[in-house]
């Protein structure tokens, strides 16, 4: 386990079902994620794909139903409720969505960096002073302003300090540009960049933005309550999950649709994918190929 | 001390705060009120009882026999067998010195009494010549002296009455007269003896001799006294050492070792050497005052427990509100890694320190309420003493209003952090009753049937009203939700926007249930405690009337009830507003004694409550009583109290002429009571009819005119004092009836009056809370209907239907709750300190002041409602939908 630093994390076969209303949602039916310490990950999807339930997994505010979610090498699903208040004490910090959320009204900036910090420091854990975390985030300045006279960009920073209070391993953030114009949304990424930089946290960003998801290093698709794809430096890519599917692009399954046959050939050192009525030989150029790196 | 998130918080939400103060005030106030109150009402009811009794009602009177072996009576026996644990409270004694002398009158030998006092004349008015000073000096009275024709310093041969002696000797001197008197009414000297009254009266005492007024004499009188039958002085003069109370001083806590300390006192004094005679009424003035302190105990801190339940009821309500208003804070602060103690922590600081702060403002509050009440109910003045009790009763109910914020913030914090985070909390389904609330509404149906059958009994019946509507109102919130749910959706198929509006936000606002378990509770108690106290209050006023037997009683200073006869027909020749009644009573356990009267008049003249027809009395017109078996002789009577042992209707009883001599009486009726009596054991006979009747000397026990018009009680005192029977006391039922208000019952109805009326208007401020507090949910609802295009005329009139519906529904289902409960309670709640045995207590109903009570609550609850309705749509305008939630 790191003291400083980001901290590795990673599921499989991640599995979350919530009882609703009588009957059972499966909110996730097998994630399988690798994200390295100090990495920056956007978590990008339509609603309901399950990426606010795997945000709060990591959060250690839920406790899956099936498979295996590791935080530098804890398995969250075995802690105690006991340890898992230590973890997010000291290990993790959210963002939740909505600036307002993360924040007590009544506090200033550097009391509410306190507040968050509080549950650490009487644990003992070393803990930076909050106008040092108000500065790496940029609010340095209106650390003992009232909220409700800082904008709505210095009190999504602010959220964010709140968030890196303590300087963990691992931040968890929920849209965090949401409701911003491009100017403070600019700020807020520069701001998770600089906390990345300086600290070495490692990041997962909740997005529904392509422009953010887009200034993201890497991205990953939850569809469905799976990976559905990942996306790095611009590039899509399918990510085959470890029971060997893959999920395709959506533009691909206009021609696949579910239940479609179809055939997996290897052609020359590449795979190819081919519906069961066309002939390999006399397709020439395969339609679909997936490139071996 | 507190710490600054804390500080900050309450600072943010410094309304709020305020108002869990004030609702903490109101709890700690109840609550240090009860002990408090209820001990002024204690010390009311002995101040009172001290002030109505008269100073015999409080003495002790001891009276010590003479001495073996000739020694002389002194009063030093008398003192030093005074209980000492009494010594405090009573005054050293003074000695009233008694003997019976004969002398020579005008109607020949007579035997007054001769009295002698320490302060010789005080109680006496001295019309002429001086206050005896030496031996044998005496006063006579006045009338005494002009019927006699005795003048200054003329001497009386007086000698001692000794019956079984023939030839006495005479004093060794003479009485010579010093001066006249005349007797005035003053309670602390003299106690219940009358010296004068007899002047001029042709009346005889048994033995047949003329009855005078009495001698007063110096002490010095009856310094000789002597065991022979033959020797000088004083052979059967009586001493008897009277010990005042000193009403200054005795504490309720004096009053509970009177009567086991005199009886004992009593018991010891019949052993001793020589015997000593205890005396005292003061037991029973204890034994009333104990009883209505026991009663006082039971009464306020019910009453006050039923107001601070509520209260503690609608603290939890905003608590509760503001639990859920910080439910972010509590996820914020699990989400930082706090524990769920810890989150608590957070939240019950901030509250608790509003809690605590309303405390000293509530038990402020109760001492200055109880001062105030104090001044305008209760008897004065009443001693101040540390309120240690109440203080000690103020922590408790800090306390309890603690205990409330934790218990509504323990469920909050126990929910997973997910929940906390979720922004609308999760709505659980289903109408199952809360276990809670099934649980309160067993208990409160239990205790409910336990005084309805009798299991229970007394001041505890003022607990039915809260109860029963507790059950009631419990019960009838879970049926409002679903019932207000079908007919919202039954509405909206046929198209009734405004009501189907309005059921919607019924059926869907969880804050209803407690609504209209609160407003059906608070009216309730409201309309019970305005019709108990209604009906108490004409019950006492009832009793009084006929306790007292008419407007005013006059007592007569004379055994002849001719002269007052004589007298009346000077003043009110037509009895228009006088009548008298002679009372004969008789001796021995269960004899009946005589009320004779003029039937007419007295069915005219007396207060006859409310059966006048019983006592028209018609048939004592006739002299003559039907033939019956051996009684064709006997005076036809009424009777109270029932026919006496061994007798059957229209056999003759035994009874008391006005000469005291039996008469045979013929029952011809029963009467519920006699007028101007306690007692029963009363035959009502015609006074012209026993006068005319063949009779010794009339010496009736007790005579007195009944007045109709307090007017006439000038002109008839006038005429009795010329015919030389003076008025000795007046009885009026207004005094009666002001003793009968100053009971523990009647405070405690008051009070109750008072705390039904503070429940209603906590109605309406849960009213008020339950929509400020939510105030911003249900302006965006309309809000979004407006958007949709209902109009705000319709919006306008669904808001105020959905806040006057449960209003109404709750209202009159507490309005019933509080007429059953008086019909359970009241036959079992005590109306009086002591019991009232002629008459059973009219419970009917007072229909008008139960509409009365159940219109200005519904005024006061229907406007509250009507302002929040208003309130609400004023602000829902389009851009409350995009307020950040």
């Amino acid at each position: 386990m790191t003291e400083r630093g980001g901290v590795g994390v990673s599921t499989r076969g991640l599995v979350h079902i919530y009882r609703s209303e009588g009957h059972d949602v499966a909110a996730l039916s097998g994630v399988d994620l690798q994200v390295a310490p100090g990495e920056i990950v956007g978590l990008l999807g339509p609603s309901g794909a399950g990426k606010s339930t795997l945000l709060t997994l990591f959060g250690g505010l839920l406790r899956p139903s099936a498979g295996s979610i590791r935080v530098d090498g804890q398995d969250l699903a075995t802690l105690a409720d006991a340890d898992l208040d230590d973890y997010r004490a000291t290990q993790v910090g959210m963002v939740l969505q909505g600036a307002d959320r993360n924040l007590l009204p009544f506090l200033t900036p550097r009391q509410n960096v306190d507040f968050a910090g509080h549950n650490a420091r009487a644990r003992g854990r070393q803990v930076p002073e909050a106008g040092q975390v108000l500065d790496v985030v940029g609010i340095g300045p209106a650390a003992d302003r009232p909220l409700a006279e800082l904008a709505p960009g210095q009190r999504q920073l602010t959220a964010l300090a709140v968030g890196v209070a303590t300087f963990p391993g691992l931040l968890l953030a929920d849209e965090p540009t949401s409701q911003l114009d491009h100017a403070a949304r600019d700020t807020v990424l520069a701001a998770i960049a600089q906390v990345n930089a300086q600290v070495g946290t490692t990041v997962i960003v909740v997005t529904h933005d392509p422009e953010v998801a887009a200034r993201l290093p890497r991205t990953v698709t939850i569809r469905d309550g799976r990976v559905g794809g990942e996306g790095r430096l611009g590039e899509e890519y399918a990510v085959v999950s470890a029971d060997g599917s893959l999920p395709l692009p959506p533009a691909a399954l206009e021609d696949l649709a579910p239940g479609t046959l179809v055939r997996v050939h290897p052609v020359n050192g590449w795979w190819t994918i081919l519906p069961a009525d066309v002939d390999v030989e006399e397709s020439g150029e395969a339609p679909y190929r997936g490139r071996h790196e | 001390m507190i710490a600054a998130p804390t500080r900050a918080a309450l600072r943010y939400r410094r309304g709020q705060a305020v108002l869990l103060a004030l609702l903490s005030a109101l709890v700690v106030g109840s609550v240090a009120f009860a002990p408090l109150y209820a001990r002024s009402l204690e010390l009311g009811l002995l101040r009172g009882a001290l002030d109505r009794a008269p100073v015999a009602a409080t003495a002790i009177q001891l009276s010590p026999s003479r001495p073996a072996g000739g020694a002389a009576l002194t009063p030093d026996v008398a003192r030093q067998a005074f209980p000492p644990e009494l010594a405090g409270l009573f005054d050293g004694g003074s000695e009233l010195w008694s003997g019976t002398v004969r002398v020579d009158s005008r109607l020949g030998s007579a035997t007054p009494a001769m009295y002698a006092a320490r302060e010789v004349c005080a109680g006496l008015t001295v019309d002429t010549g001086r206050c005896p000073v030496t031996a044998y000096e005496i006063l006579v009275s006045t009338a005494e002296a002009g019927f006699q024709g005795w003048t200054l310093g003329q001497v009386l041969d007086a000698r001692e009455v000794r019956p079984a002696v023939r030839a006495v000797p005479a004093f060794a001197q003479p009485v010579t007269i010093v001066g006249t008197y005349t007797q005035v009414p003053d309670p602390a000297h003299w106690l219940r003896i009358r010296l004068d009254g007899r002047a001029g009266s042709s009346a005889l005492d048994p033995d047949g001799t003329p009855l005078l007024d009495a001698f007063v004499t110096a002490p010095a009188t009856f310094g000789e006294q002597t065991s022979d039958p033959q020797g000088r002085g004083w052979r059967h003069a009586v001493l008897s050492v009277i010990f005042l109370l000193d009403r200054s001083t005795i504490s309720l806590d004096d009053l509970a070792q009177l009567r086991p300390v005199i009886s004992g006192a009593a018991d010891a004094g019949l052993r001793a050497q020589p015997r000593l005679t205890v005396r005292s009424p003061i037991g029973e003035l204890a034994d009333d005052v104990l009883e209505g302190q026991r009663q006082v105990r039971l009464i306020v801190p019910l009453l006050m427990a039923q107001l601070a339940l509520l209260a503690v009821v609608v603290l939890g309500l905003v608590a509760g509100s503001a639990v859920e208003q910080r439910r972010q804070e509590l996820a914020l602060a699990r989400l930082r890694g706090g524990s769920a103690s810890g989150a608590a922590r957070l939240v019950v600081a901030e509250l608790g320190a509003a809690v605590i702060a309303g405390a000293p403002i509530g038990l402020l509050a109760a001492l200055g309420t109880d001062a105030l009440l104090r001044r305008i109910w209760l008897p004065q003045p009443l001693p101040v003493e540390m309120p240690w009790l109440a203080i000690a009763a103020a922590i408790v109910g800090a306390a309890i209003g603690l205990g409330a914020v934790i218990a509504v913030v323990r469920p909050t914090v126990a929910r997973p952090v997910s929940e906390l985070l979720r922004r609308v909390p999760a709505r659980r389904h289903g109408h199952a009753v809360a276990l809670s609330d099934a649980l309160v509404i067993g208990v409160a149906a239990a205790a409910v049937l336990a005084l309805a059958t009798g299991s229970v009994t007394g001041p505890l019946a003022l607990a039915t009203p809260g109860l029963l509507a507790l059950a009631v109102g419990l019960a009838l919130a879970h049926v409002v939700t679903p019932v207000a749910a079908r007919i919202g959706a039954r509405s909206a198929r046929r198209g009734n926007t405004v009501a189907s509006l309005a059921a919607v936000q019924v059926a869907r606002r969880p804050a209803v249930r407690r609504i209209v378990a609160i407003v059906t509770v608070a009216t309730s108690l409201a309309v019970f405690a305005t019709d108990a106290a209604l009906v108490a209050a004409r019950n006492r006023d009832v009793r009084a009337r006929i306790e007292t037997g008419a407007v005013a009683v006059l007592s007569v200073g004379t055994q002849d009830p001719t002269l007052v006869v004589r007298a009346l027909d000077l003043a009110d020749p037509d009895r228009a507003a006088a009548t008298p009644v002679a009372w004969v009573i008789q001796a021995g356990a269960g004899a009946i004694q005589t009320m004779a009267v003029e039937p007419r008049s007295f069915a005219r003249v007396a207060d006859l409550g409310r059966d006048r027809e019983a006592f028209a009395l018609r048939r004592l017109d006739s002299s003559v009583a039907a033939p019956s078996a051996g009684a064709a002789d006997a005076l036809p009577a009424y009777v109270v109290g029932g026919l006496p042992p061994g007798t059957t209707p229209g056999m003759p009883f035994q009874g008391a002429g006005l000469d005291g001599v039996a008469v045979q009486f013929a029952a011809i009726g029963e009467l519920p009571y006699a007028p101007g009596e306690r007692s029963t054991n009363t035959a009502v006979v015609s006074l012209p009819a026993l006068l005319a009747r063949p009779h010794g000397t009339l010496a009736v026990g007790r005579m007195q005119v009944f007045l109709a018009d307090p007017a006439a009680e000038a002109r008839v005192s006038a005429a009795l004092q010329s015919v030389g029977a003076p008025v000795t006391a007046v009885t009026r039922t207004a005094d009666l009836q002001a003793r009968y208000d100053e009971s523990a019952s009647a405070w405690g109805l008051r009070l109750a009056v008072g705390v039904a009326g503070l429940a209603v208007l906590i109605a309406g401020l849960v009213l008020v809370l339950v929509a400020a507090t939510a105030w911003r949910g249900r302006a965006r609802d309309y809000a979004a209907l407006r958007v949709a295009g209902i109009p705000q005329e319709v919006i306008r009139r669904a808001s105020l239907a959905e806040q006057a519906v449960v209003v109404l529904l709750a209202t009159a289902v507490g309005a019933g709750c509080g007429i059953a409960s008086a019909a359970m309670a009241l036959p079992i709640l005590p109306l009086f300190t002591t019991p009232w045995t002629a008459l059973r207590p009219d419970l009917t109903l007072d229909g008008a002041a139960v509409v009365g009570t159940v219109a200005i609550a519904l005024g006061v609850l229907l406007v509250s409602a009507a302002g929040v309705a208003a309130v609400l749509v004023r602000r829902a305008t389009p851009d409350r939908l995009q307020e950040v939630q």
